[in-house]
Parts: structure tokens; C-alpha cells; sequence
């Protein structure tokens, strides 16, 4: 079976959704023929044109401003126009997570992701949103706090092989809520210490003074 | 004076006509060419709070926000969401929250870097919207106002662009 794992992520290091999609990897096993392709360094068209042979694909991406990040936007939208050409019969899963606890949040985000399959022609497979991804890292998926996410993901993992749909689901971890908000906010300070800044320079405003109409907006001379 | 805040994805022809037409006190900001997106560094919390750490024409979109008691958003349709232009815009501004966690309801959002009584206006234009994408867009630009401490959120939608214009000018 050939399955495409595309990471949606911005980031190349410490990415949630890379992890997310090595969890994957493994719970599919090492019979299948596994392409991997992200969105930051390759073309969507061509990515495209790399699925007209696959079964499946499964893409996972981090949840920016209650969608879809712009960078994968520019992507789908690519492949979209693509696949309009040249129809492939990849059945689409998705994962998605969110720096919020709540996984629901991702909702949106979901449904914008079932609209694409719809324009491009791929049938929906089945989605998982993902809450509390801020410490997607923090253990290894399928035991602790991550236990219920391995057992979700492993059921994808079946799905995929099968080339079945489901019914898309959201996972938390089992962690307190509270606890998770605390960890936060005390990993953000520690973070703006580390780069020199005092825990009240977080709070930091700016006054903004608008170009004059007809002038468009600059970049910085000297910031 | 509090302005209104306008970002559009519109092309130059249609920016030029919207300049004369709409009133001073209208800032304009062109989401193209596309800005560079977003690369979740969260520099905007930590290294410069407040400000986008990409040095671009878009790095100072939070005060530029903060400056607005409207943010009206213009914005092609893409699978029931903004395009990627005006995407990229709002995901270089996150910086106008701060990364502290607060509770609306029963969902998890940002704390307000700014005390501003923002409203947020959405029009999204484009041929043959459907009603699911219209659907996610009254939800998203509910969960975006949410997001951002807006007082209030509204959306319209527009089938062309000469019916956009008409709205706008």
C-alpha cells in the first residue's frame, strides 16, 4: 500500500505534527511504501501529481488562528488546481492540533480540510483534532497523558490500511486542564528570561502611528 | 482619533479605487503581495513582544490593530476561510494577545495584550460560495472575534467582485 505523509507544519525542527506523523509511521508498520513530503519546501502542484499513485494520504498541521496556516493554504489551493486535472483516488486523513487545550477547537479547521477534499475530488477519510498541543513533546504518544491519542492514532493507522472512513474524533490528554494553563504560563516566562527579557516586558504595547494614505505600509528601517 | 482598520486582498486597480473612496480615517493594508507567513516561532511573545519578528511591511500588525476600534477584513473565499493573503496577515498578528491563557465560556483563548474595544467585519467574496462555506465562515469569524476580545463580529458575503465593491465604496 503507498501512503503519502505530508507535515504541514511551518517548522522543520521540534514540530508537532512531524511527531505526529513518525506516531503514525510506525503504527502503519514497515510493509507499506511510505512517500514523505511537507509544505514549507515543496510545490503543491507537484505534490499533487506524487499522490495520482498513492492510496492514502495523511497530513497533519498545527492549528493557526482557528484555521488552516497560511503556507498550507497557498499549498491546498495548489493542489487543488491540480488534482482538478488529474483525478487521484487517495482516500484524505487528517490530523490537526491546537496550543489550546481544548480539542474541538480544531473544528474549523476540519471542516475547511473536508471542503478542499470535496473541491479536489479525494474522499474524506476520517480527522483527529488535537488539544493541548503545547506538550505534543513532553511524552511519548501511547503512554501517560498520550495513552488515549496512541489508541486513537493506532485505530487511524487500521483505517488508513483498510481504506475505510470514520467518523473524526478529538483527543486531549489526560492531564489536568489547570495544570497544563500553569505550565504555560510559567514555560513562557522562562522562555522571554532566556532571550533577556523581564517577565513584565511580556506585556509590552506599542503606539502604531498610520502612513499617510496614498504611502503603503514599510517594513522597518531600523527596528 | 480610533480608526477602522481595512485588510484586503484586493489588486491594485481595486485598492486605487477604495483609497479615494473610503474615508480618511480608513487604514488600508494590502495583504498583497503576500506577506511571509508565519513560521510559529512565537517570537511575538518572547523575543519582541508585540511585534512580529519577521522585519517586513507586516511586522508591526498587532499595534496596527490595536490602533482600530474596527477591523474590517476583505477576503476571497477559501474552503469556507480567508485566502491565503489575508491568512498570512492574521497569522503574523497574533502578537496583539499575549500568550497567557484565560477562559471564555468553557474554551481556553488568549489574554488582550491592549484594552481596545474591537469590532470585527468580515466580507468574503467570491463566485458560488456555498452555504457549508458560509457556514464555517459566520463560525470562524465569530471564534476569531472570540480570539481577539472583540466586542462584536459581523459577515457578509458577495458573489463578485463588483458587488463587493459595492458594499465597500
Amino acid at each position: 500500500m503507498k501512503i503519502l505523509l505530508l507535515d504541514g507544519s511551518p517548522k522543520a525542527q521540534h514540530s508537532a505534527s512531524a511527531h505526529y506523523l513518525r506516531a503514525m509511521e510506525a503504527f502503519l508498520g514497515g510493509q507499506q511504501t511510505l512517500l514523505w513530503r511537507d509544505a514549507r519546501s515543496f510545490d503543491g502542484a507537484a505534490v499533487a501529481r506524487d499522490l495520482l499513485d498513492q492510496d492514502a494520504l495523511v497530513i497533519a498541521f498545527p492549528l493557526y488562528v482557528d484555521g488552516i496556516p497560511s503556507h498550507l493554504l497557498v499549498f491546498l489551493e495548489a493542489m487543488e488546481k491540480s488534482l482538478k486535472e488529474h483525478q487521484a483516488a487517495a482516500r484524505v486523513y487528517v490530523l490537526c492540533n491546537a496550543g489550546f487545550f481544548e480539542a474541538r477547537q480544531t473544528r474549523l479547521a476540519l471542516e475547511m480540510m473536508k471542503i478542499w477534499c470535496e473541491k479536489s475530488g479525494l474522499a474524506w477519510g476520517k480527522a483527529i483534532g488535537i488539544g493541548a498541543g503545547g506538550m505534543a513533546l513532553a511524552a511519548p504518544i501511547g503512554s501517560g497523558p498520550f495513552a488515549k491519542l496512541g489508541k486513537e492514532l493506532q485505530t487511524l493507522a487500521g483505517l488508513v490500511l483498510a481504506g475505510q472512513s470514520d467518523h473524526d474524533c478529538f483527543v486531549e490528554p489526560d492531564f489536568p486542564r489547570f495544570l497544563y494553563k500553569t505550565i504555560a504560563h510559567f514555560s513562557w516566562r522562562s522562555q522571554a528570561r532566556k532571550n533577556g527579557l523581564s517577565g513584565k516586558a511580556l506585556h509590552r504595547r506599542h503606539s502604531y502611528v498610520p502612513p499617510a494614505r496614498h504611502a503603503p505600509a514599510q517594513a522597518p528601517s531600523n527596528p | 482619533m480610533k480608526v477602522r482598520l481595512l485588510i484586503h486582498d484586493l489588486d491594485e486597480k481595486d485598492e486605487r479605487q477604495l483609497k479615494y473612496a473610503v474615508p480618511e480615517s480608513v487604514i488600508l493594508f494590502s495583504a498583497k503581495p503576500r506577506v511571509k507567513p508565519c513560521v510559529g516561532c512565537f517570537g511575538c511573545w518572547i523575543k519582541t513582544p508585540g511585534r512580529c519578528v519577521i522585519k517586513d511591511r507586516c511586522w508591526d500588525s498587532p499595534a496596527m490593530m490595536a490602533a482600530g476600534r474596527e477591523l474590517i477584513l476583505v477576503s476571497r473565499n477559501v474552503y469556507g476561510g480567508f485566502s491565503p493573503e489575508v491568512k498570512a496577515v492574521l497569522d503574523r498578528s497574533i502578537g496583539y494577545m499575549m500568550p497567557f491563557f484565560r477562559y471564555v465560556g468553557s474554551e481556553m483563548h488568549h489574554t488582550a495584550r491592549y484594552d481596545n474595544p474591537l469590532t470585527l467585519t468580515a466580507h468574503f467574496y467570491g463566485e458560488g460560495i456555498s452555504e457549508g462555506e458560509r457556514g464555517i465562515a459566520r463560525r470562524l469569524v465569530k471564534a476569531n472575534a472570540v480570539n481577539l476580545g472583540a466586542e462584536g463580529c459581523q459577515v457578509c458575503f458577495h458573489d463578485s467582485l463588483p458587488h463587493l465593491k459595492e458594499a465597500l465604496l
